[in-house]
């Protein structure tokens, strides 16, 4: 058996050499605030001249998976259509109270709280319909959480592609080497979403890794 | 239940037999224990399908007949939500995304009031559990109040049974 994983694996790998995707769909996941919508926004807007959703600063903005098919990318030469998948933020405790404290009534967060943990679910069921993630950081925070290692993890046992997204390191105390510290194994892209910083980069490692 | 005599085949009531005299026909001191006939269909029936049965039940049986079922424990603060009746809403939410064309399906409902979570932590020792959703989905959802919820991310993230058909061909 793991000399037929074995073969497989490199029949796959040779396979990738020669024939190029031009066609994927991924999914923007990361925890909540990270920027995933904005990064969404970015790369639709970027090639299309529209947006996906509405970004704020309130975490759990985004409670439904949006989608946005067709989005041709190009970089350095290399080229991919993509179908952007832009993702509720992953999180395992969702409380109203931290709605209320950023002045959302009760019965408001109440209701927003469990949008958001039926949002984290529907999100976690799409990565069985995806070609690969982009997962976003945010560059200001501490990469060892439970979302981030347990999503890292589950990735890598699916065997799906994977990109992370350090995003808003243009912010001062944003450390971008923390993040490849801790994710050694996979490519790390650095990006501000706002901005628009390195968003070139992103592109040509986009095209090139799920192409 | 009934005995039966082996001497005389004469079936006497529980609890009527004086084992000093024996039979009252014969005399006789050995006695057959006759098994009352088995309920096949009731034995049968399993968690699963008492739910289902739970849910097609009319308003007022459900009301009565709850199929939530509760951890022993203390004596909970308040009563217990009859989650029967919340079934439809989170058994079209966990409806699985199998294939590259599904939709969501629309959570609208979730705003009315449906209760999400596969248990509600009451208080330390006393739950309640959800059993549609449990057996509906396959992600814990814990919940201490309304607003307040706690998702098991290794529950949630096992992979589909079925895989994406094609992921590998293109």
């Amino acid at each position: 058996m793991a000399l037929i994983a074995r073969l497989k694996g490199s029949l796959s790998k040779i396979k990738a050499l020669f024939i190029r995707r031009k066609k994927a769909r991924i999914g923007i996941y990361g925890p909540p605030n990270a920027g995933k919508t904005t990064l969404a926004n970015r790369i639709v807007s970027d090639f299309t001249g529209e947006t996906m959703g509405v970004a704020s600063h309130v975490p759990h903005e985004t409670r439904r998976v949006k989608k946005r098919e067709g989005v041709t990318i190009r970089g350095n030469g290399a080229s991919i259509t993509l179908d952007v998948i832009d993702t509720p933020g992953l999180a395992t405790r969702i409380d109203f109270h931290d709605f209320m404290q950023m002045g959302i009534p009760e019965d408001e967060a109440r209701r927003r709280a469990k949008e958001a943990t039926e949002g984290v679910i529907e999100a976690i069921k799409w990565m069985d319909n995806l070609d690969g993630v982009l997962l976003v950081m945010d560059a200001m925070e501490d990469p060892y959480t439970q979302v981030n290692v347990t999503v890292v993890g589950n990735m890598e046992a699916r065997h799906l592609p994977m990109l992370i997204v350090v995003n808003k390191m243009d912010l001062d105390g944003a450390s971008v080497d923390r993040i490849k510290g801790a994710f050694p194994q996979h490519t790390v892209v650095p990006i501000s979403a706002l901005n628009g910083t390195n968003m070139e980069l992103l592109y040509e490692t986009i095209a090139h890794r799920f192409g | 239940m009934p005995h039966k005599c082996l001497d005389c085949k004469n079936l006497i009531e529980s609890g009527t037999i004086d084992l000093q005299k024996g039979c009252p026909v014969c005399g006789g001191k050995k006695f057959q224990y006759i098994r009352p006939p088995s309920q096949p269909e009731e034995r049968k029936q399993t968690v699963s399908e008492y739910v289902a049965r739970a849910a097609l039940r009319e308003p007022q049986v459900e009301a009565r007949e709850s199929p939530v079922s509760r951890i022993p424990g203390r004596k909970p603060k308040e009563a217990p939500h009859d989650y029967a009746r919340d079934e439809k809403a989170p058994a079209r939410a966990a409806e699985p995304l199998s294939t590259a064309k599904a939709k969501p399906a629309p959570r609208d409902d979730i705003t009315k009031g449906e209760h999400i979570e596969s248990i509600r932590i009451i208080e330390n020792g006393t739950y309640d559990i959800n059993l549609p959703m449990l057996l509906s989905r396959k992600e814990l959802v814990m919940s201490k109040e309304e607003g307040n919820y706690m998702v098991d991310l290794s529950s949630a993230l096992k992979p589909g049974k079925k895989k994406r058909k094609g992921r590998k061909g293109r």
